[in-house]
């Protein structure tokens, strides 16, 4: 059945595209001396001479031989094989989404879930405002909105480093606001957080100004440890809240292994170090602070062990990302940057030196820059739809009876959101998520087209305009199957999750 | 209490900061002055193969690279002039018969390849393998005509191809060759064959991965010679293979094989990513072009891919690229790019024009007969053909649509030159086409009028007479032209209909008789005397209109296989300019603009209209 809606679907795409325009049409304005002989060749080389729905069974014959082992997709108007153009392709795709697609997921379904907490409140009605404004705009206006902000102007910044007082304080008064409505409660406290927040974010910035942060960045040992003991304060929070003191001295003892281990950390970070030196760090880190979940306390060891390893796993990313920024000012000042770090397109700077091609920080950091605008591109528009979908369905679950259920019983608001409503409220996302990772492989056609990447996305353009039926058949075939597999996947994964599901068969 | 900890403890901070900032400001220093050694280019389309001479490799973007790579005999300047380049070579006629007719071309001794070896006249042999149809399927490397060839060459089925005699004969001392045509070649400069490093094709047929030796290399090209004067078909069709395919892999690294990459430019192509982006560095043994630029000269030449407009703009003003260019440009290209303060923007004309033409027959290649408004040569056809091209609002379609991006354009009145050559004011002050200039385009539509109105009385601004269907591609400038000239041509009893738009203009179509009048682009890729000759010989390949004349046939004919002194060239172009405008044909509209822009740091670029007209010049470039 799947492989007759792949056949049904190829045949009609192979002849609506074969039919829809006519290559010869280039040579209507052409004054090649030899255009004669131009037609004649393209008519041979393309078999416009056998009729699209003959034509569309040559092609096929290359298929069906992949049967035993001798795909043959063709070649493309280039004269390249069209699988090795798709091979080429894929990765780039999947470097340019999967980022996004990430953050889009992680950020639209908290802020969803928030949202859903808060339900009518002023943070509530602000991100609902934003995500519906989000949704609505086209991703190549977004785009160069943020070329003109995030890599222009931002370079141009870049250049005299000082923010002004008065944006300085703009921004810690939307700091403030923004966390107090988060955080919610009754008036009283609503002010004190704003004020509070405000006026922390306020002299952070003008700190980081006056100090030209923006172009020596770095953490520092300090730096580290505020964000390794503030993982573990929000981790133990969410997972077990901070009135379970062994939980919680297990996630601080993971931030003390991360801070601590700054220094030593280091010697595993030198120019040669590649990305399973990363991966050693977060091992040792993990490790350790295993062994202290597991020491802690003999009861509830599981949950004092996981609650430190997730400590440990995102305390030891700012670890990590200091030791990217101590590049961030020779990889600013060198010859292939020349003060401008943020790319409004490529996906790699074309003049690093051999020396700094082969260090793995500065080639990770231009990795990174490059993606920075078309990752914050893709998650912007996307993210609104997880927001929405998210904030929905948990509203749906708090609404059930066993939600009034739990809070009748007297357990604490945390564990009702956390463990009764949280987990329901994901199971329906799991089909959105499966299909949303297959869309990914079909390219996103505008954003690479607006960031200069090659990937599916641009080779699908590529194939309508220049008429390039092997390829697009090829990009066409791929993304079907992908598809017809995503929807499986979907269906055996909700198998999975869904115990309801699972048990009844 | 807690008022005065909160106090303190902001002291606190505030000294921090202070101190910090004291500190930072004695450890910041500016960034380097260093100069700049690097230009990264536009490219508005992917740079699919090193080799720009076969025919899917056929593309500007390829040709790009080709012309950094490689240098022969002659390059254009910015004003369309070829050039001689003495540092590689020298080319002389011999014979000049009406059936021997000899070209001698001599290549300067000295010269090497980017990889030491000597560059000489049997470097020259490939071109023959690659544009002469009979070669190639007496070698049996296939007739171009009906299979495709060993070497899979855009070049087959031209000129050189076609009148050149037997094979070159090449000297004793390898360094000078002598081909024989059947008929004197008037464009014969650009007949020169270019040099390519048949001792690297040779090793790479052998399935060799590295340079070769000196001796290899001797022996290799020695080779060549052998397997091109035998014919030698087995080892052709391997070069062949090669030739076709092996190019094509982009992504260039250090395992890609170096015998590619071999160049006798000014530059080495280094590093490539397929669909991104092409590195070239300096070629230290370049000698056979001009010389490179001393002072701060480039080092590093880039070409990053990018096919959004919008985004190269801003990649312009952003650094990611120094040098922009559009060749179809909008007013608003014009203005979002003279905002940038960062750079210099240079509008010029382009070799690629616009015209307008009417039928008068069947497409060349067609038997359906055109029956509508315009055919035939009876006087009723010559003037609504007249009346037509009357109304068609020249003048106004360029101050609308060219004059924000060029404000000396002007419309352009033949398709034998370009404006600015001496040539051009005399046949343009001679063929009649003064007509369309004469007076304002009012009193020439009210003659218009007047002319359809003798044989549609009724015919008004209000009761349209006669309906044409205009043919074109579609863009967004001719659907703009066409509304332009259709509120004019209204006015002179015409209503002006668009045929098969919104759709696509094939080949069937361009042959079909359902049209009255086209409205075109061509480009020049070249500056011939045989120029434009095709769009008016009866059975030229571009001649859909029917248009036939004795005497035009004659002169073209002369004009692609006689050898003419300028005069002479000039006489016949007007005589056939004096037909098109007797017998109402067409008109040229005007030459298409182009915006080159790039950062202002860097000097010399002038960009020019053919060829590779952005880079042309590359060797004057420096910061």
């Amino acid at each position: 059945m799947m492989l007759l809606i792949v056949f049904g679907a190829s045949f009609m795409a192979y002849n609506l595209e074969a039919l829809s325009s006519d290559p010869l049409a280039v040579f209507a304005e052409s004054t090649a001396k030899n255009k004669q002989y131009l037609i004649a060749r393209m008519i041979r080389d393309l078999n416009l001479d056998v009729p699209p729905p003959l034509r569309f069974f040559m092609w096929l014959k290359g298929i069906i031989s992949g049967l035993w082992g001798h795909l043959d997709l063709g070649k493309t108007r280039d004269n390249i094989y069209v699988i090795d153009a798709i091979g080429q392709a894929i990765p780039t795709t999947f470097r340019l989404v999967i980022a996004s697609t990430i953050l889009a997921i992680v950020l639209g379904i908290t802020i969803g879930m928030v949202t859903a907490i808060r339900q009518y409140s002023r943070f509530d009605y602000v991100m609902t405002f934003i995500s519906f404004l989000l949704f609505s705009l086209p991703i190549f206006w977004v785009a160069v909105l943020l070329k003109q902000y995030m890599a222009i102007d931002f370079n141009n910044f870049l250049a005299k480093p000082d923010i002004p007082i008065p944006l300085v304080i703009i921004f810690g008064l939307i700091a403030g606001l923004a966390m107090a409505s988060i955080i919610g409660g009754p008036r009283s406290r609503f002010w004190k957080i704003f004020a509070g927040v405000s006026i922390g974010a306020t002299l952070l910035l003008e700190y980081l100004s006056l100090t030209h942060w923006f172009v020596k960045p770095g953490l520092g040992v300090i730096g580290v440890g505020v964000l390794a003991f503030g993982a573990a304060a929000v981790v133990t929070q969410i997972s077990t809240g901070l009135d379970n003191r062994r939980s919680l001295f297990a996630a601080l003892g993971a931030a003390t292994v991360v801070t601590a281990g700054y220094f030593p950390l280091h010697l595993l970070m030198g120019a040669k170090a590649n990305f399973l030196s990363v991966l050693a760090i977060f091992a040792i880190t993990l490790v350790l602070s295993a062994l202290i979940g597991y020491l802690v306390e003999k009861t509830d060891r599981a949950v004092n062990i996981r609650t430190a390893v997730i400590t440990a796993l995102i305390g030891t990313l700012p670890l990590i990302l200091d030791r990217f920024m101590s590049e961030f000012g020779g990889y600013l000042n060198s010859d292939a940057v020349n003060g401008r770090p943020v790319p409004t397109l490529g996906q790699a700077n074309d003049l690093l030196t051999p020396q700094q091609s082969n260090n793995f920080w500065i080639q990770g950091l231009d990795f990174t820059m490059h993606l920075i605008l078309p990752t914050m591109a893709l998650t912007l528009i996307s993210f609104a739809g997880y927001v929405r979908f998210s904030r929905g369905s948990l509203l749906e679950v708090l609404n059930m009876d066993y939600i009034r259920t739990a809070r009748a019983k007297g357990l604490t608001e945390r564990t009702v959101i956390v463990r009764h409503a949280m987990r329901n409220a994901l199971l329906p996302l799991t089909t959105i998520l499966v299909n949303d990772f297959a869309g990914v492989i079909g390219g996103a056609i505008i954003t690479e087209r607006v960031f200069g990447w090659k990937g599916m996305g641009q080779l699908f353009n590529q194939a309508l305009v220049n008429y390039d039926l092997n390829l697009f058949m090829g990009v066409f075939v791929i993304s079907a199957i992908l598809t017809v597999l995503a929807n499986l996947i979907a269906d055996l994964l909700f198998g999975v999750v869904d115990p309801r599901i699972r048990i009844r068969k | 209490m807690k008022a005065k900890s909160f106090v303190r403890a902001l002291g606190l901070v505030a000294a921090a900061a202070l101190t910090t900032t004291g500190l930072a400001t004695v450890v910041a220093t500016p960034a380097g002055a260093s100069t700049k050694s690097t230009v990264t280019l536009l490219s508005t389309g992917e740079i699919t193969s090193l080799n720009s001479g076969t025919s899917d490799g056929y593309t500007t973007y390829n040709i790009d690279v080709a012309y950094l790579t490689g240098i022969g005999f002659t390059y254009y300047n910015d004003k369309a002039t070829l050039l001689d380049n003495p540092a590689f070579g020298s080319q002389k006629i011999v014979k000049k018969k009406a059936k021997d007719f000899e070209i001698q071309y001599t290549v300067k001794k000295g010269q090497v390849w980017s990889d030491g070896n000597p560059i000489d006249a049997v470097d020259l042999l490939l071109t023959h393998v690659l544009v002469t149809s009979k070669y190639s399927a007496s070698a049996g490397l296939g007739d171009p005509a009906k299979d495709k060839p060993a070497f899979d060459s855009i070049g087959y089925g031209g000129a050189y191809g076609e009148h050149v005699v037997g094979l070159p004969k090449i000297s004793a001392d390898h360094m000078s060759l002598t081909v024989k045509f059947d008929q004197p070649m008037p464009d014969w400069k650009l007949l020169a064959p270019t040099p390519s490093p048949v001792h690297a094709l040779e090793q790479l047929a052998d399935g060799k991965k590295k340079l070769g030796t000196p001796a290899q290399n001797l022996a290799a090209k020695a080779q060549f010679l052998k397997d091109f004067t035998k014919k030698a078909s087995a080892r052709l069709k391997k070069m062949g293979a090669k030739w076709t395919n092996g190019y094509n892999n982009m992504n260039i690294n250090k395992n890609t094989n170096p015998l590619l990459l071999i160049s006798n430019g000014g530059f080495i192509v280094s590093k490539g990513t397929a669909g991104a982006s092409v590195t070239l560095v300096r070629n230290p043994k370049y000698t056979s072009g001009p010389a490179l630029a001393t002072k701060n000269p480039i080092k590093t030449i880039v070409f990053k891919e990018i096919t959004d407009n919008a985004a190269a703009v801003q990649a312009l003003q952003n650094g990611d690229i120094d040098v922009y260019y559009n060749t179809l440009p909008t007013g608003a290209d014009k203005s979002a790019l003279s905002g940038i303060g960062s750079v210099v923007v240079k509008t010029a004309v382009s070799g690629n024009y616009s015209h307008f033409d009417l039928r008068v027959g069947p497409s060349n290649g067609s038997d359906t007969p055109y029956t509508g408004a315009f055919a035939g040569d009876s006087q009723k056809a010559k003037d609504l053909r007249h009346a037509f091209l009357l109304a068609l609002p020249r003048q106004q379609i360029v101050d609308t649509l060219i004059k924000p991006i060029m404000s000396s354009a002007k419309p352009m009145d033949t398709q034998f030159a370009f404006a600015g050559s001496p040539e051009y004011a005399a046949l343009v002050k001679a063929s009649g086409v003064a007509e369309y200039s004469a007076g304002t385009q009012a009193a020439r539509t009210a003659k218009a009028l007047a002319l359809v109105q003798k044989y549609y009385p009724d015919a008004s601004a209000s009761n349209s007479a006669v309906t044409i269907k205009l043919a074109h591609a579609d863009s967004a400038t001719r659907r703009n032209i066409t509304a332009l000239l259709t509120a004019e041509e209204k006015k002179a009893g015409f209503e002006v209909t668009e045929f098969n738009l919104p759709g696509f203009f094939g080949d069937a179509e361009n042959k079909s008789s359902a049209y009255d009048a086209t409205m075109y682009g061509f480009g020049l890729s070249s500056i011939s005397q045989g120029n434009s000759v095709d769009i008016y010989k009866t059975d030229g390949g571009n001649n859909v209109w029917g248009w036939s004349n004795a005497s035009v046939d004659a002169n073209a004919k002369s004009l692609a296989g006689d050898y003419l002194s300028d005069k002479q060239v000039a006489a016949k172009r007007l005589a056939i300019d004096k037909v098109v405008h007797d017998n109402y044909w067409g008109l040229p509209l005007y030459q298409n603009p182009t915006i080159t822009a790039y950062t202002k740091a860097l000097k010399n670029v002038k960009p020019g209209l053919i060829g590779s007209p952005t880079i042309w010049n590359y060797w004057q470039w420096h910061y």
